[in-house]
């Protein structure tokens, strides 16, 4: 009897060792790399497109919390029960942004419509490349992506990193992102009539081991004034409370 | 009204007359916007929106009469329905609550006067946006959608000349595009609020 309390003990320690071991991990969206370091520096990071954040919690990534850039994913996570009712925490606005110098002369996105011009769009799946289809469809501008050479990138912080070269003359972004690199970016704005509700998710990501109480620590974290005052700071919009 | 106005103003009424004398509505068949379609519809549901707010706004103004305030009740009804219609058709584009809350500043509703010229000015982008999606939108149930809407609209339009001491039936504004009605309309609504009643799966 003795022996067998011993040996669940044993087995208990080597179980929890890897969890323990494991540091408290936030997965996010591209576009809150520059905010969310700034909310809470404890944590390590790791920042990508939603969607393929979204499909690296399925397969058992060792996350703790999720932020995504639209609802869909986060959503997509608590319906398959891996993931808390995900909490609305900021929103964003979409912007035209060119390198600094606008070598193309671009004054309005309608100025993409005479085509050769170089574009940055998000992929189809990730949350920019589906807000800026959106946007477009609705703008009656969808044929700018075939009049135009457009690269299709994995997420913001690519379409932001090759506009800021000036490998492309023009890219869809959220206005954070022109925010935290205005320096190397011109902005254009889109109409707001046409812009898509942008709404970013987040939730305490539901595995085994997974950290829960550090989870809901740092979302309190985020939506606490302190929180919220620093995604203002980086341009985003905060929903009101409640 | 010179000799464009009374053409458009023509055929707009030929529009309207076709489609007041459709079947009943369950007849009607189903619209499926192809390509460029789907930006007549969203901007229809973003500037009906807009205006179901006006109406709603102007009925809690003063210097309104008892008859005017019915004509406005059933407007707002009417708009509301409108935008039901639009987003059956849009789909998975459709236009849902808290995408969009229009508001207007308070001195564009300072008075009677002030807020009708509002009201008349986002039927007026209404009118010249459907007026451009009759003549061009790909898919036929969608040009007879935006037909029966356009009716409906220009009938308001010219009730709301009408309230501004103008000729109710002096013509019909120039058809507009997307690009100048959508900044026209920005410039009548102050920023849209933020919404967060629904927390649904978009976008």
């Amino acid at each position: 009897m003795r022996l067998r309390a011993v040996l669940a003990l044993a087995a208990a320690l080597v179980l929890a060792a890897p969890a323990a071991a494991q540091a408290f991990t936030v997965y996010g969206a591209a576009s809150l790399s520059a905010a969310l370091p700034q909310i809470d520096n404890s944590p390590r990071y790791n920042f990508a497109g939603s969607n393929q954040l979204q499909l690296q919690i399925e397969r058992g990534a060792p996350a703790d919390v999720f932020a995504s850039a639209s609802p869909a994913e986060a959503q997509a996570l608590f319906r398959a029960g891996r993931c808390s009712r995900p909490v609305t925490f900021a929103t964003n606005v979409l912007v035209l942004v060119t390198p600094r110098s606008n070598p193309a002369g671009l004054r309005s996105v309608y100025g993409l419509r005479g085509g050769n011009h170089r574009l940055a769009v998000g992929t189809a799946g990730v949350p920019i490349g589906a807000y800026t289809r959106q946007l477009l469809r609705r703008m009656q501008l969808t044929s700018i992506l075939t009049t135009n050479t457009v690269s299709l990138e994995p997420n913001v912080n690519s379409i932001v990193a090759k506009v800021g070269l000036g490998s492309a003359d023009a890219g869809f972004a959220y206005v954070s992102d022109w925010k935290a690199a205005a320096a190397r970016l011109h902005r254009i704005n889109l109409p707001t009539w046409a812009q898509p509700p942008v709404r970013y998710q987040m939730c305490a990501v539901r595995r085994p081991g997974a950290d829960t109480a550090n989870a809901n620590r740092f979302m309190a974290r985020v939506l606490a004034s302190r929180g919220r005052a620093v995604l203002a700071r980086f341009g985003f919009g905060v929903p009101p409370r409640g | 009204m010179n000799r464009a106005q009374f053409l458009r103003l023509g055929v707009a009424a030929a529009t309207g007359a076709g489609v007041l004398a459709a079947p009943a509505a369950a007849a009607l068949p189903v619209p499926a916007p192809q390509g460029d379609d789907v930006g007549y519809l969203s901007f229809g549901a973003v500037a009906e929106l807009t205006s179901l707010a006006w109406y709603r706004r102007a009925l809690r103004a003063r210097g309104f009469s008892a008859g005017e305030r019915r004509r406005l009740t059933a407007a707002a009804t009417a708009k509301r329905a409108h935008i039901q219609r639009i987003n059956a058709a849009l789909g998975p584009d459709a236009l849902r609550p808290g995408d969009f809350a229009p508001s207007f500043s308070s001195s564009s509703l300072a008075s009677r006067d002030r807020a009708v010229a509002l009201g008349r000015e986002v039927e007026d982008l209404l009118v010249g946006v459907y007026l451009n999606g009759a003549a061009f939108a790909r898919d036929s149930a969608t040009r007879l959608l935006i037909g029966r809407l356009l009716a409906y609209d220009a009938q308001q339009l010219a009730w709301l000349r009408g309230l501004m001491g103008g000729l109710a039936g002096a013509g019909l504004p120039s058809p507009a595009t997307l690009e100048q009605a959508g900044a026209r309309l920005d410039a009548l609504i102050t920023t849209p609020s933020f919404d967060n009643s629904r927390e649904d799966d978009r976008p």
